[in-house]
């Protein structure tokens, strides 16, 4: 059999999506190099379609939309990475702990989880926001608190399967004691559903963020590729760049963490991809 | 039931519904299912595994083919059940006329059942024969070590300077299963495992637990070990009571007591380095992890395996050599009691005798006391010079495996003596090996 690297990397799919990946990450991490002006200045006539004086063109106060997306970038991607690290360790937590110990504090935790995922995650998202006020860190609270009960479910299934191994049982034996059994013994055997159910999650938070960008209830102050697309809405039919251009960003970016994620669970699953 | 066998019929025959389920029921009766009338309207579930295995017979036998390929039919079953079907075979065989090829991998099963026999190895025929010439004189190398890997039924004799102050003691042990009741909580079935067992295991001896599956031998010993809390009852080691220590006050005692398990796939972290998983006893009883790391590294080559083993993964090793890793991560912590829950069970019958002589070997080393669980006499009498029999969670018979084997007193026990396959062949191995 191949080795993990080979499968997921020999994986046409997934070098597409990591090659966009790393591209926006790169732009990201270099935005105050390639674009060092601040993406909100206004730099020239409103309206200015691309491939003229400006690659993307201007918006309707006359911003760069080049520079726009690339900040955009920065905080889309800080913002949906941010929120799914906190939502995975929350949700794993969670999971571990419910599968773990079982009975009551499963009844529980579990009746909490589902309690998250009766309300419909985008109108709740909006509530939180709409309480804590728009900022950056509150966005990525709200997206992780709405993010994280699929992670515990994941996890807490896993567990339940691990636990029962005799493995585990020979930690007892050993007289590991429960925290240690956890995380030495149980946890890293659930990874690999946990780092696929992680990585397409991360695509769900930039869709949330872009989403609650274009409310008018993201980071103020911060350039993202939602906040564009609201912005622009108005003048779809004047100057269809507005939208077009960090619509296309959103779509391209999702996909690939789509397709990084699917190249990821064929190449932990191997059995499973070959059905 | 009835529907599966007569699936065959109705694909191959032209016969009509009523004649049909006249012929199934025939078959049913033909390889002794009790009640056919019953049987042949339930579901796969509701019947026992011997009974589950008479009708997969049936359903071969369905066509009266002239040719019946058999696959290891009888591994995954009780010594005693066994017996019963390769017995049904035999006369099947006999009344119908037709061939069998038997596929097996003990020769137990094939001093029981074989005319002729064909011994395979990587993919080719090393030896053909009949049964009788292959099984007394062997010729290829291969078959004369698989062979002498049997474990035979020669009674292990006790050993000389043993003391007699027991190391473990359990008195009056129960263990009750409540059976969940469902989403209503009713109808709960409780099932007792352990029903008022006493037992003792002497210093530097061993005593084998022998019992067909359900018959609460496992949860006898992880009731010992504190896998499970037992509802009566007491267990002593040496000396003091261990049954009812949390898990906190338990942890100075796992210095006396470890356990070999089972499955030698499931039973090492596939995450963890070998090394790793075999220092994990010692760390917790205070070594330093470099100290913990050395002592594996020792361990790993006292249990045959390379040090340079410990830095690599369980998933790279075979199955006999995970169960030496296995081994190895019981004797980390310098016990005084191993108990060993089947530990060969899952293994070849070569490598199995690899791992008993291992065990014999560490016992005499170590001055090991040893509680041996398994469901095959054979290898209970290899290794233990005591056995106990256990039946439905009550020990039938106990005593020297020698006066076992020469009078067993219990009806139970002459059953499962009765049962082990190949036994008058063994018996005239034994014989000409003595002479």
């Amino acid at each position: 059999m191949r080795s993990f690297r080979q499968r997921f990397l020999g994986n046409p799919r997934v070098a597409l999506g990591l090659a966009w990946l790393g591209l926006v990450v790169a732009v990201a991490l270099l935005a105050d190099v390639l674009a060092p002006k601040d993406p909100f200045a206004i730099v020239g006539a409103p309206f200015a379609p691309p491939a003229g004086d400006f690659v993307l063109g201007t918006d309707s106060l006359g911003r760069d939309v080049a520079a726009g997306l690339i900040h955009g970038a920065r905080t889309t991607m800080l913002i949906a990475v941010l929120s799914t690290l906190a939502a995975v360790g929350f949700g794993a937590i969670v999971g571990a702990v419910t599968g773990y110990y079982g009975k009551l504090v499963d009844d529980v935790l579990m009746r909490t989880t589902e309690f998250f995922q009766t309300i419909p995650s985008f109108l709740f998202a909006i509530v939180l926001i709409a309480i804590l006020s728009p900022s950056a860190v509150n966005l990525v609270i709200a997206i992780a608190t709405v993010s994280w009960p699929p992670i515990a479910r994941v996890v807490r299934g896993e567990v339940l399967a691990v636990r029962s191994r005799e493995f585990v049982q020979a930690a007892v034996v050993a007289g590991q004691r429960d925290s240690a059994i956890l995380v030495t013994q149980v946890l890293p055997n659930t990874l690999s559903p946990l780092i696929v159910t992680g990585s397409l999650l991360v695509a769900t938070a930039i869709l949330f963020e872009s989403a609650l960008s274009f409310l008018g209830l993201g980071a103020p102050n911060q350039m993202s590729w939602g906040f564009m697309i609201g912005a622009g809405r108005s003048f779809m039919r004047e100057a269809w760049w507005l939208v077009m251009v960090p619509g296309v960003a959103i779509l391209l970016t999702v996909l690939a963490i789509n397709l990084v994620g699917e190249g990821l669970n064929d190449a932990l699953n191997p059995r499973l991809a070959d059905l | 039931m009835g529907r599966q066998i007569d699936e065959v019929l109705e694909v191959h025959t032209g016969l009509g519904a009523p004649e049909r389920r006249r012929r199934v029921l025939a078959m049913l009766e033909d390889v002794r299912l009790p009640e056919p009338e019953r049987i042949i309207d339930s579901y796969p579930h509701q019947l026992s595994g011997g009974q589950r295995q008479r009708v997969m017979i049936a359903m071969a036998l369905a066509l009266e083919p002239a040719l019946i390929i058999a696959d290891e039919p009888t591994t995954a079953l009780d010594v005693t059940t066994q017996a019963q079907i390769l017995q049904l075979l035999k006369e099947l065989q006999r009344a119908h006329g037709t061939a069998v090829l038997f596929i097996t991998h003990d020769f137990g099963v094939v001093a029981e059942i074989a005319h002729r026999v064909a011994v395979m190895r990587h993919g080719e025929v090393v030896e053909t024969g009949p049964a009788e010439a292959v099984l007394r004189r062997p010729q290829a190398q291969y078959t004369r070590d698989l062979v002498a890997a049997v474990p035979g039924l020669v009674p292990r004799a006790r050993d000389e300077g043993a003391a007699p102050k027991p190391l473990l003691v359990v008195r009056d042990l129960e263990k009750t299963y409540a059976g969940s009741g469902g989403l209503l909580g009713s109808g709960g079935r409780t099932v007792k495992a352990v029903q008022k067992v006493s037992l003792d295991v002497h210093r530097q001896s061993s005593l084998a637990l022998v019992g067909e599956s359900g018959s609460g031998k496992s949860t006898l010993a992880r009731c010992i070990i504190g896998l499970d809390t037992p509802d009566g009852g007491e267990v002593l080691l040496d000396g003091q009571r261990v049954s009812g220590m949390s898990r906190a006050e338990m942890r100075p005692m796992r210095r006396l007591m470890q356990m070999v398990f089972q499955d030698p796939f499931a039973s090492l972290n596939p995450r963890q380095r070998v090394g790793e998983i075999i220092a994990i006893g010692p760390r917790i009883q205070g070594a330093s992890r470099k100290e913990a790391l050395e002592r594996a590294r020792e361990l790993l080559s006292l249990v045959g395996l390379k040090p340079e083993s410990a830095d690599r993964y369980p998933h790279e090793f075979s199955g006999g050599q995970r169960q030496r890793i296995g081994i190895a991560r019981a004797l980390a912590v310098e016990p005084k009691l191993i108990i060993a829950d089947e530990p060969v069970s899952a293994l070849d019958v070569s490598v199995q005798k690899q791992v008993l002589d291992l065990l014999n070997e560490l016992r005499r080393k170590f001055g090991l006391s040893m509680l041996f669980i398994t469901h095959d006499l054979r290898v209970a009498a290899t290794v233990c010079e005591e056995i106990a029999i256990m039946n439905r969670g009550v020990i039938v018979e106990r005593g020297a495996t020698a006066e076992i084997f020469a009078a067993p007193k219990h009806p139970y026990t002459q059953s499962l003596l009765e049962a082990v396959p190949g036994r008058q062949w063994f018996n005239a191995l034994a014989c000409t090996s003595s002479l």
